[in-house]
């Protein structure tokens, strides 16, 4: 299969978007590197639902300085760092293929995590990481959950297998999805 | 390369007063948040009525802009905000304000509507729990 290549420096994600994305960094680097200092990795995304978007299949080499990697344990369960490190790679995603910004927090309720839009029309986007393997159960899931958000807006997910270093990134327009 | 297109909800017409205040809102979110997840409750409830005073403030001024369902969206997430705080009289009367809009779309009005149900009720079982442990 076809792939193209894209590099992206992870600390830009907070001057990409408007959300306070830099408190994401820590949390995917201690992700993606463990207890290595190793200041880089390689990721396969799909996208999914794009379009004229090709090919579907890329790889992205992502990078960050060595003085971002946390140096004292960043407090919180291992759940809450696996979502938010995933969160991070959605910031950079969602900035290299569909180039919106990720603009605010969704309320609890929403069903679905940050707005983000193109300038002109807010959309959802909801984020999902796991340390597991199996993306395509957990990415079901939460395309329904999605959908199911109470504005009948359309929008993204973005699901991270941490242990296969997979990412998909998908487009859904709800109205029809959840018919 | 283009994006597809779908239905998204207006922001035309925002200002860089607004934005502003959409990034301030969702800093403080997500600061309530990592709070949230190291345990410190009281300083994430102190974010999140400042997110929620925001949040009022963003849904006036997209009613005076005519973005009436960006609006209810500032609206529900005050009213998620004043519950997460813990303020539940404050957030059942911004979701009492929202179901009075009758263009309120169904499928927000039922999920405002269960939402301000749901606060209610945890709002009685919490007063019965508070005022048994005092009669301990």
């Amino acid at each position: 299969m076809e792939h193209t290549h894209e590099t992206y420096r992870l600390e830009d994600i907070d001057q990409t978007h408007a959300i306070g994305a830099a408190l994401f960094v820590p949390f995917t680097i201690v992700r993606l590197c463990g207890e290595t200092s190793a200041i880089d990795t390689t990721l396969t995304v799909e996208l999914r639902n794009f379009g004229d978007f090709s090919p579907p299949q890329r790889t992205l080499h992502l990078s960050w300085s060595s003085a971002s990697i946390p140096t004292q344990p960043l407090g919180v369960s291992d759940r809450v760092i696996t979502e938010w490190a995933a969160c991070g790679i959605a910031c950079v995603v969602m900035t290299l293929y569909p180039g919106l910004t990720v603009r605010a927090v969704a309320a609890e309720g929403d069903r679905f995590d940050y707005w983000v839009d193109d300038g002109q029309y807010d959309y959802g986007l909801e984020v999902s990481g796991t340390l597991g393997a199996d993306l395509d159960t957990r990415h079901r899931a939460k395309v329904r959950q999605l959908c199911d958000n109470p504005y009948g807006v359309d929008g993204y997910v973005v699901v991270v297998s941490f242990a296969s270093r997979r990412v998909v990134l998908s487009f859904h327009r709800c109205q029809e999805e959840s018919r | 390369m283009s994006n597809p297109t779908g239905r998204g909800l207006s922001r035309q017409g925002v200002d860089a007063a607004f934005v502003a205040d959409e990034a301030q809102k969702s800093h403080l979110l997500l600061e309530a948040q990592l709070l949230r997840a190291q345990q410190q409750a009281e300083a994430a409830a102190d974010k999140l009525v400042e997110a929620a005073m925001i949040e009022e403030r963003l849904r006036e001024r997209c009613f005076t802009m005519g973005l009436r369902e960006k609006a209810f969206v500032h609206g529900f997430s005050a009213a998620s905000c004043w519950a997460q705080a813990g303020d539940f009289h404050h957030a059942i009367g911004v979701c009492q304000d929202l179901l009075a809009h009758s263009d309120l779309p169904p499928r927000l009005r039922h999920r405002v509507d269960a939402y301000a149900k749901t606060l209610c009720t945890r709002r009685a079982q919490w007063y019965e729990e508070l005022v048994v442990h005092e009669g301990e």
